[in-house]
């Protein structure tokens, strides 16, 4: 792991491994609004604090997102990466990142302006898994 | 290190950290993030910075009075009457 890197000063390599194995992901794709994209899901009552990362991609350049969290505005219809089978690329594409304090969860809309396939991709680190 | 990973480890550590001295700093440690758990009186849920009261020598209305006796009599007086109310048990 690189030296310089400011997390891996302090944290080891089995340290992060714990860390990545307590990650949660949801992933799924949408062809129709959703206002909600985290409800009835595996993240939609976490209740522990922790930090959201969040990517998403349409087939169509026009798909928009919004991301609120306890009436916190992180970002309002932007315009989701347009790429073909709505693919993710983590490391490359934008990601829209949050942090939880308190428990609660972002409520993710997707607002579909012409018919595409959306997939998005949201990952919980829980704070707790720290160590 | 993914860039979306190292941001995601310094935002959940700011999250998590309850040392003494950032508690201090911040008012928030790890008993204010989590979920109060156990009895609250044991320790679940409270370590907020503890706030000590400064010692006063004279209380407010001591030093009104001095000021009122040194207004009236003079400040040979105010003196003594500042000496008086000092050393009172």
């Amino acid at each position: 792991m690189d030296s310089e890197d400011p997390v891996a000063l302090d944290l080891e390599m089995e340290e992060l491994a714990l860390v990545l194995q307590n990650i949660i992901t949801v992933e799924r794709t949408v062809a129709a609004d959703d206002a909600d994209f985290l409800a009835g899901s595996q993240l939609d009552q976490p209740g522990v604090p922790g930090v959201y990362t969040v990517w998403a991609a349409s087939t169509l350049g026009d798909t928009e997102i919004s991301i609120t969290l306890g009436g916190r505005t992180i970002t309002n219809a932007a315009i989701l990466v347009l790429r073909a089978n709505s693919e993710i690329r983590e490391n490359e594409d934008t990601f829209f990142q949050v942090s939880s304090p308190t428990g609660g969860r972002p409520v993710i809309n997707i607002n579909i302006v012409t018919a595409a396939v959306v997939r998005v991709r949201v990952k919980f680190l829980p704070a707790v898994a720290l160590p | 290190m993914p860039a979306w990973l190292a941001a995601a480890l310094i935002a959940a550590r700011s999250l998590v950290v309850g040392t003494p001295g950032r508690a201090a700093v911040t008012g928030v440690g790890v008993g204010s993030l989590l979920p109060d758990i156990g009895i609250p009186f044991l320790g679940g849920g409270g370590d907020r910075p503890r706030r000590r009261r400064r010692r006063r020598a004279l209380t407010a209305s001591d030093r009104a009075d001095i000021a009122f006796i040194t207004g009236l009599l003079g400040s040979t007086a105010g003196k003594n009457f500042a000496l008086t109310i000092a050393t009172r048990t």
